[in-house]
């Protein structure tokens, strides 16, 4: 049989080192919930489909922030809120490289075509855009294949986007 | 879809650590594959965010991440820091050497400023990464912006030592203001008085001594309990005591352990450069995590159920596996049946099933796993010399025709003509099979000197036994 | 107003399409329903309506607004031959004298598939079996009515379509190009050409799938021959609605018919791809089990008179039904069946 002399001199230092072993053992074997890693929404701002980060985001302020912040690394396009408010029911967003503006639908007068144009048609289209209101009101569109510069699709009057669209306070990410 | 967000405010305390922690176990890749290998990455990461004590600089990571953020920013451009560290990718060896393909060595990042070169090799930066993805994701996201904001200050200015001690120290005190509300020592102060008094109750003339049979007997006495039920969960606490006083005594002369930081009243100190190299001391991790790096995925060295489960926890144990060998061996043995049996209960296979397994007829006899060990020690043998006729093609023509033949014998994937172009592959190989045939030799040569056919008889009587008071319960 | 309710057939149900209005908007859509809801096949109208790349401007442009909007009633999923009915769509939009129109108040009903090329040649497609079945049921109560159906589509789809002999209140038209379909429209002066006479052959496959509903045509297997009083040897004929090796897709329904030299007791047993086999006839939907008379055919399955329908479902692969005849009523064992019966088997191939 083997033996461990134990150096009794070195119990506080060794109970100190065995503290932090016991959590480090604790760490990896448990499962607890609650918290969300960074790269998952990440992955989310990427496109991937999370429902529980979506909700999380919706749901939760200090999720959202972080969501808008990885949004703000990533995103091809930004526009940020406008200095001077306009007349028009829904101001014309101008960003670096990009157009956002809402068009009314003659068809049908309670919804609006959403148009984003690309000044720079070799660059990549936008498949997402995400707004950000005032009060932290946020919604994110996914976007049709857009062609030839463009990408649109029709939103309801009603819909948060548009409120949020008609607001020149709200930032756009366009990815 | 699970409940986490519904549990994102309602996690403190204890339980925000574990949280968080386990958000990163979770963290996926694209393909939905887990982001993080739990060795040695994770395992990395829940030693260095529960070192409390340790030296002589245990937040020195903070100062590697520091290097390598600056590296990335500095390579890949600043606009690809978040991407590297956060995005959904395998954080493996081989993606870091991809990306930096273009601008670095083999070895890893190499950063040189003040006359001097530091070095971030491609095996350590998934570890940095699930450190940088925990700081960013850690209580609810509430440092974020703020390590967000150190890191884009130090990226913005030249490189200098000291602008990096001043990033990790101050990421060193948000993560001690953060180790103070989350970790706690309650549960670990219990357990290691409850081993200590045990060990000192059946000790003499003064002395401590920790046995094989220590284990075994505070199991038999404490099993009943919940929190001891387990044979593998009390070696596991044994480990940890005999662990916790080597490190004490290999600690005895170096630096009084501290925290990163600039609270010198709090007991952070500054970091000091020459404390870097003492503080990277190599812990054992398993040589099995070379075989599982991917530019491994095309060679197969060992056969998963045959050549690698049966030494997989010896491996993975390592030192400490060795410091018991006996109590080790009823770990694997008769841990197994326990296991066995407590599968058996919670898939309810039936009370025939968990009657056979109490019996531990089908348990393995401590020869004949001593056996099994020298099998797999051949193996690893002939995988060595197969490694050595790879690297040793330059080499005089002996050497080739004796591991030749080793190799030829090899008639596995990954062992043919494309293997010559793999040397790199082989190299690490080599290394890792060296490790291991160490650790084979030790242990089997432990076992060896004991009366192996008496000791399991023993044992087995001892364990039925226990497992017939354990669970008597569930199959009357 | 010439009310024209112009339907696009797809493979799931045929879709009308409900408005059309130009929008001063960069690019035309397609709408689900006049929501907000723009259906993936955008991008191609897109593309046939712009000039340059598309037809619908040239032909019936200029147009202020840049682009168009197109309500639809129900989704259509991927591929062109949506192109013929949008094409007929744009024509009675930009005719004074006619309307576009629901249903339920059309003076004519059109039915369309094909692809319109960009020299306004109208080509066929796929799919013809599975758009006319997918059709049957909606269209059944417009026959009824009495409105006027035509199924327009490119000459071989036209070919089809009637070599299968349609139900009277449909006439089928067959177009070289997107001429003779104004002309169907009655948007140009020359009177469209009727229908080519009807053989006799294939359209009960409609026909079928509308007594399967339970739709208005009266269809019937019946063929009663002259009876022969001499005797002859026990044979048993089994076919299909779809002929001797028929194609079947998940979720067709097998119309089974069965015919007997003499009069006999007939057991048919099902045979999987992965070799399950189970009783298709007798079965627990059979109330009075009853010798099958000769002579004449009988329907087993999926006709209007039959107790069950058999829907076909995974796994795909060949599969065969064999049937058994026998003068006397005993139990088959398909495993092991005896020597002294008749038996023949149809067998088809089952694609999901």
């Amino acid at each position: 049989m083997n033996k461990y002399v134990i150096d009794l001199a070195l119990k506080e230092v060794a109970q100190a080192h065995f503290v932090d072993q016991d959590n480090a053992r604790s760490l990896m074997n448990s499962h607890a919930e609650g918290s969300l890693a960074a790269s998952r929404i990440y992955r989310y701002v990427m496109g991937g489909q999370d429902d529980t980060v979506a909700k999380a985001v919706r749901e939760n302020l200090s999720v959202r922030r972080i969501y808008r912040e990885l949004l703000a690394k990533t995103s091809a396009f930004y526009i940020p809120e406008a200095l001077a408010a306009s007349t028009e029911e829904y101001p014309e967003r101008h960003g670096e490289g990009c157009l956002v503006r809402l068009q009314d639908s003659r068809a049908q007068a309670d919804q609006v075509y959403l148009i984003i144009e690309v000044k720079d048609q070799r660059r990549d289209l936008p498949k997402s855009l995400t707004l950000f209101g005032v009060e932290d009101k946020m919604v994110s569109l996914d976007l049709p294949a857009g062609r030839n510069g463009v990408v649109q699709t029709i939103i309801d009057r009603s819909s948060l986007a548009a409120v949020l669209l008609a607001d020149p306070k709200t930032e756009i990410f366009l990815r | 879809m699970d409940n986490t967000e519904s549990l994102l405010l309602r996690a403190g305390g204890k339980d925000q650590l574990l949280a968080d922690f386990c958000a990163l176990k979770e963290a996926l890749t694209l393909e939905g594959l887990p982001k993080y290998a739990e060795r040695p990455v994770l395992e990395n990461l829940a030693k260095f965010l529960t070192a409390q004590s340790g030296g002589p600089h245990k937040d020195i990571a903070l100062y590697e991440l520091a290097h390598l953020v600056y590296g990335v920013a500095d390579h890949l451009g600043k606009d690809r820091v978040t991407d590297f560290f956060l995005s959904p990718d395998k954080a493996s060896p081989n993606r870091y050497q991809s990306l930096f393909a273009d601008s670095c060595d083999e070895q890893g990042l190499k950063l040189i400023y003040d006359d001097g070169v530091f070095v971030i090799r491609y095996g350590r930066m998934g570890f940095l990464c699930a450190l940088y993805e925990f700081l960013c994701s850690m209580d609810g996201f509430s440092h974020f912006a703020d390590i967000t904001a150190t890191f884009e200050k130090l990226t913005n200015g030249p490189l200098t030592g000291s602008s990096l001690r001043t990033c990790a120290n101050t990421l060193g005190s948000i993560l001690r203001k953060y180790r103070m509300a989350y970790l706690t020592s309650a549960a670990g102060d219990g357990k290691f008085t409850q081993v200590y008094k045990f060990l000192h109750e059946n000790s003499h003339d003064g002395q401590i001594i920790l046995k094989d049979d220590s284990v075994l007997d505070f199991w038999c006495l404490h099993n009943k309990g919940k929190e001891y039920k387990g044979y593998r969960t009390v070696f596991d606490l044994f480990s940890d005591f005999a662990h916790a006083f080597e490190e004490s005594q290999r600690g005895q002369n170096a630096h009084r352990a501290a925290p990163l930081g600039l609270d010198h009243e709090a007991g952070e100190i500054d970091l000091a450069h020459d404390d870097v190299e003492t503080a990277m001391l190599e812990e054992w991790s398993s040589p099995f995590d070379i075989f599982d790096e991917d530019d491994f995925s095309d060679i197969r060295f060992f056969k998963k159920k045959s050549e690698r489960g049966p030494i997989e926890n010896l491996m993975a144990y390592g030192p400490d596996a060795l410091r018991l060998p006996v109590a080790f061996v009823r770990y694997e043995v008769f841990g197994q049946v326990q296991s066995g049996i407590t599968n058996d209960l919670q898939v309810g296979r039936g009370k025939a099933s968990v009657e056979q397994r109490m019996s531990c007829d089908a348990a393995v006899s401590y020869e004949d796993r001593v056996k099994e060990c020298i099998a797999i020690r051949s193996h690893i043998k002939a995988l060595q010399a197969s490694s050595l006729h790879v690297l040793a093609q330059d080499q005089d023509e002996k050497v080739v025709s004796f591991t030749q033949k080793a190799f030829s014998k090899m008639t596995r994937k990954g062992f043919d003509d494309q293997a010559l172009g793999k040397s790199d592959v082989f190299a690490k190989a080599a290394d890792a099979l060296v490790v291991m045939e160490r650790q084979l030799d030790r242990y089997i040569e432990n076992l060896e000197a004991q009366n192996l056919k008496t000791l399991f008889d023993q044992d087995r009587a001892t364990f039925q036994n226990e497992f017939s008071q354990l669970y008597k319960e569930a199959v009357t | 107003m010439r009310r024209i309710a112009i339907l696009i057939a797809t493979t799931g149900g045929p879709v009308l399409v409900d408005r059309i209005t130009p929008e001063p908007a960069p690019q035309s859509m397609v709408c689900l329903r006049r929501q907000s809801d723009v259906l993936p096949i955008s991008a191609d109208y897109d593309d046939f309506v712009r000039p340059g790349s598309g037809v619908i401007m040239r032909e019936f442009g200029p147009y202020e607004e840049g682009a168009f909007r197109l309500d639809v009633s129900d989704v259509i999923g991927t591929g062109l031959s949506w192109q013929l009915g949008v094409f007929a769509a744009h024509a009675i939009f930009e005719s004074d004298e006619h309307v576009l129109s629901d249903l339920e108040t059309a003076d004519q009903i059109i039915w369309l598939t094909g692809t319109v090329d960009y020299d306004l040649n109208v080509g066929d497609v796929d799919h013809m079996a599975e758009k006319v079945e997918s059709s049957a049921l909606m269209l059944s109560e417009y026959i009824t009515k009495g409105t006027p159906i035509i199924f327009a589509a490119g000459q071989e789809n036209a070919k089809f379509l009637e070599d299968h002999q349609p139900p009277q209140g449909i006439t089928v038209v067959s177009l070289e190009n997107t001429n003779d379909l104004l002309k169907v429209l009655g948007l140009v002066k020359e009177v469209p050409a009727q229908a080519p006479s009807r053989n006799t052959s294939f359209w009960p496959m409609a026909v079928l799938a509308l007594l399967a509903v339970g739709a208005v045509f009266a269809y019937s297997q019946q063929e009663t021959v002259s009876e022969k009083t001499e005797e002859v040897a026990l044979e048993i004929d089994v076919t299909s609605d779809r002929g001797e090796n028929p194609i079947f897709f998940y979720g067709d329904y097998l119309n089974l018919w069965v015919e007997v030299t003499q009069e006999a007791w007939v057991s048919c047993f099902y045979k999987q791809v992965d070799g399950t086999i189970f009783q298709l006839y007798p079965n627990d939907k059979v109330v009075e089990v009853q010798s099958f008379s000769p002579k004449h055919k009988h329907v087993l399955s999926g006709g209007n008179n039959a107790t069950f329908a058999i829907q076909f479902g995974p796994p795909a692969g060949k599969e065969e039904v064999r049937c058994y005849a026998s003068p006397n009523q005993i139990d088959i064992d398909p495993e092991n069946p005896p020597h002294d019966v008749a038996v023949d088997v149809l067998r088809f191939d089952l694609k999901p």
